[in-house]
């Protein structure tokens, strides 16, 4: 029972970092709250769904679904946010937060109110570790994002399209004079990072068996909390901080039972530890 | 006479322009992005309706605690704003709305779930009062917060608020006690909230936690930057025309919210100072169509 | 009198030492001027001296007393007053409202003082008396964002005059301004010298330095490497090394 919950809490936190750390390398190029982010999640999930339909093939709809999501990143920075990066906070905010209504909404009207079942049997060894046992399902949604951890923390520490990847998140217009093209390296960020959520938007359709068109309206502001808790633009942080969420969402509602609602835990984890840390649990500063 | 759909519609719209004039308090003049300005709302609706249904006092005084305790709930609540700046402010903002949220629906004292129902309309005389006093009323608080906005905006408190949202930094230098004055704009602006709540709630008769969520954050929110945030009328006209918008589009039922949130999207991307900003097209056209009269007046 | 005496100020940015061990003196009525060459800490000694960096060893006493743990609020209204090497008006205020964000000190303290009008003719008055002290005229009423470099920075000196600063920081001021406009500065700081406002100047151009400190103090790398009158300086060797032998040798 214990060891079924910390399973669950691992699954979870894993489908918790592959979102977030798209949120948090968005930050850290644009410096803009990304809550439409949830909606790319969202639409990587609707679109793994099609393209299984059609393809048959988990592996090339998620595939499928990563490509799509990258490319609708890209729209939304290149439309939303780089035009209005020298305005207040607000206002790619308020605009970040009308584009992912827009989008809860477009679900809506063209799939249909109701949740699409997304009937895929997993075939997938199941992960283990003592009497810790991750069901198959859970086992893919931890492999997927250790491989995808994987690729990325190689990907940012080894080659120079990361070096200027992190350059650039650090400062931008420094950066430049170097000669990078920091545009095009925003746009990549804003790619990788979507394709993450899509896949993450993937893992939970087929987790849950289900897609739906407020799936994302949770893990939007949620999200935003864990990558505050680790630290707004630091990618270890968010990946520490969603499996510590994920786990004490679990544990603390699953097996100790307090009466508090699930989604709201991230929020209260995020305040305390802002009392103390106001720059997160690994920011700087 | 006003119909009686007219007049809860109206009523509606008077209360959410409420809710924005405070919240532009805090967002538009001291420059601090607070997403969670339902929860004072909710502080104040509850506070109200505990006072009026449970310690059975009237009206009046439950009005005036709400706004007292959403108040100094604010205050207390602003500490842990003030330890984190612009985004993580905004974030933090977030996470008070859904701690207080959840407060309100997991606390039987509260109502939990159930939520509080038998606040009733206000009496005077022994009577109650009828649902076009009630918008008198409301449309007398509406006063007396453009009132506050006038007062404030011409005091060195608007001044110090404004440099404030300019560059923090260069505030302090100035001798503003930026702390000191944050601190004022949540508890002004929180009041105001909670006075807010309070007529929300005998205005409904029956409150529920969702009605202090989040979505309603956002929706005070965008009636602000809407119509302008930072000015007296921005928020007013937003207000109006987003509190209209669903009784409007009552026909296109299906669309209402795709096109609220496109309408969002919209003006952010092309007229980020909202529809009556004071470098929107609107008001600028407004002003080089006056100028221009004037000239074709003096050319005579 | 010593107006602000420093000693053993020490301040690090991670391994960077941007001050160390920084020691001297102020005393009334004097235009002190510091030097050094880019990142020798001028700027952080600034940041130090107003509240804005907490130091991480060393005491500052202006007027006999610590500063430490004295919001940059609550020095500004003993009258330290400053400016920003890198410009910082409040940009959609106006000229005028930028000033009058500085008279307010005397009314912010008290919450019943801060609910009264600013806009009132007197205080108008003061303020548009203090742009045209600077040499600014014209519109008051545009917002400062619009202006010039260097209509920003006299903007500044007149915002940091409204606080009525005893002691007044001025971080490169003739940064990006024409030859005239420097002369005229540095006619503006001896005037306000002679007012009796006592004046640290940070300064990378040599002739306003000479022309109106009669001490200087040289940083380098973040350590006090010479302190006295402009000719001594001038000849000390560390700092022709340090600094002016740099500038020779360019
Ligand atoms: N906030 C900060 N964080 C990190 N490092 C800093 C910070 N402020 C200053 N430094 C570093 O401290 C050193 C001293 O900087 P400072 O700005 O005080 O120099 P300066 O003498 O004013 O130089 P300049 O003539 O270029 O203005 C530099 O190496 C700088 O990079
Ligand atoms: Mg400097």
């Amino acid at each position: 029972m214990l060891f079924q919950q910390i399973a669950n809490g691992i699954a979870t936190g894993a489908v918790y970092a592959l979102t977030t750390l798209g949120l948090t390398m968005v930050y850290g190029v644009l410096r803009v709250l990304h809550v439409a982010h949830a909606g790319i999640y969202a639409l990587g999930a609707y679109v793994g769904l099609v393209a299984f339909r059609f393809l048959e093939s988990f592996w090339l709809s998620l595939l499928v679904a990563m490509v799509v999501c990258a490319a609708a990143g890209i729209l939304v920075e290149r439309f939303l946010y780089t035009p209005l990066l020298h305005l207040p906070r607000i206002v790619p905010l308020i605009g970040s937060i009308g584009l992912f209504i827009a989008m809860e909404e477009a679900f809506r009207i063209v799939a249909g109110p109701y949740a699409l079942a997304y009937e895929t049997e997993i075939r997938f060894l199941s992960l283990g570790l003592g009497p810790l046992r991750l069901t198959a399902p859970q086992s893919l949604i931890f492999t997927v994002t250790m491989l995808l951890l994987g690729l990325l923390w190689l990907l940012l520490s080894r080659s120079t399209l990361g070096l200027a990847m992190r350059a650039t998140a650090m400062d931008a217009d420094t950066t430049a004079t170097f000669g990078v093209d920091t545009r095009l390296i925003v746009s990549l960020t804003f790619a990788i990072g979507s394709a993450l959520a899509g896949a993450a938007g993937v893992l939970i359709g087929v987790y849950d068996n289900q897609v739906w068109p407020t799936m994302g309206s949770i893990p939007a502001y949620k999200c935003l909390a864990i990558v505050v808790l680790g630290g707004l633009g630091n990618i270890p942080g968010s990946v520490l901080a969603s499996f510590l969420i994920g786990l004490a969402e679990t544990l603390l509602i699953g097996v100790v039972a307090i009466p508090f609602p699930r989604d709201a835990l991230a929020f209260v984890a995020m305040i305390l530890v802002l009392m103390f840390r106001p720059r997160g649990l690994l920011g700087k500063g | 006479m006003l119909s009686g759909y007219l007049v809860t519609v109206l009523i509606t719209i008077g209360i959410y322009i409420i809710l924005a004039l405070s919240l532009n308090l805090i967002t538009g003049y001291a420059g601090q992005i607070s997403l969670g300005h339902a929860a004072f709302m909710g502080i104040g609706a509850y506070t109200s309706a505990l006072f009026y249904t449970k310690a059975g006092l009237g009206f009046w005084p439950s009005f005036l605690l709400a706004g007292l305790v959403a108040g100094l709930l604010g205050t207390i609540l602003a500490i842990p704003c003030l330890r984190v700046r612009e985004d993580f402010l905004a974030i933090t903002t977030m996470g008070i709305n859904f701690v207080v949220e959840a407060t309100f629906l997991y606390i039987p004292f509260f109502g939990a779930g159930m939520g509080i129902g038998g606040i009733d309309l206000p009496h005077f005389f022994g009577q109650e009062i009828s649902k076009s006093g009630y918008l008198a009323l409301v449309v007398l608080v509406i006063g007396l917060m453009i009132a506050l906005d006038r007062w404030l905006t011409r005091s060195w408190i608007g001044l110090a608020w404004a440099a404030i949202r300019e560059d923090e930094e260069a505030a302090g230098a100035m001798g503003i006690d930026v702390v000191r004055f944050k601190v004022l704009a949540f508890a002004l602006g929180s009041a105001g909230a909670g006075l807010a709540g309070s007529l929300y709630a005998h205005f409904l008769t029956f409150i529920m936690p969702v009605n202090f969520s989040f979505a309603q954050s956002m929706v005070i929110l965008s009636m602000v930057v809407f119509g302008g945030i930072g000015t007296l009328r921005g928020p007013i006209v937003g207000a109006i025309v987003l509190g209209a918008l669903p009784e409007i589009s009552r026909p296109a039922m299906e669309y209402r919210t795709l096109v609220y949130g496109l309408l969002l999207l919209l003006l952010m991307r092309f007229q980020p100072g909202g529809i009556l900003g004071e470098h929107s097209l609107l008001p600028r056209s407004w002003r080089k169509l006056c100028t221009a009269m004037q000239n074709g007046k003096t050319g005579q | 009198m010593a107006l602000l005496e420093i000693d053993q100020l020490t301040k690090a940015f991670g391994g960077v030492t941007a001050l160390q061990d920084v020691a001297f003196e102020v005393t009334e009525r004097e235009i002190l001027g510091i030097i050094g060459p880019n990142g020798a800490g001028k700027t952080t000694l600034f940041n130090c001296i107003t509240g804005m960096l907490i130091p991480d060893r060393g005491v500052i006493r202006f007027r006999g007393q610590d500063t430490h743990g004295r919001k940059p609020h609550e020095l500004a209204l003993r009258g330290i007053a400053r400016t920003f090497q890198v410009v910082r008006p409040f940009p959609t205020l106006s000229l005028l409202n930028n000033v009058l964000v500085a008279s307010g000190h005397r009314a912010y303290p008290s919450l019943r003082a801060a609910a009264a009008p600013f806009s009132t003719p007197a205080a108008r008055e003061a303020a548009q008396a203090l742009l045209a002290r600077v040499g600014m005229t014209g519109e008051f009423d545009r917002p400062a964002g619009t202006l010039p470099l260097g209509l920003k920075k006299r903007l500044e000196i007149a915002r940091a005059l409204a606080l009525d600063p005893a002691l007044l920081l001025l971080d490169e001021p003739s940064g990006g301004l024409r030859h005239e406009e420097s002369l005229q500065l540095l006619e503006l700081i001896r005037q306000l010298n002679q007012e009796g406002i006592t004046i640290i100047l940070i300064e990378h151009n040599m002739p306003i330095v000479m022309g109106v400190c009669r001490r200087l103090v040289v940083l380098d790398h973040g350590v006090k490497i010479a302190e006295g009158d402009p000719s001594a300086i001038q000849r000390h060797p560390q700092v022709i090394e340090a600094y002016l032998g740099k500038a020779a040798r360019g």
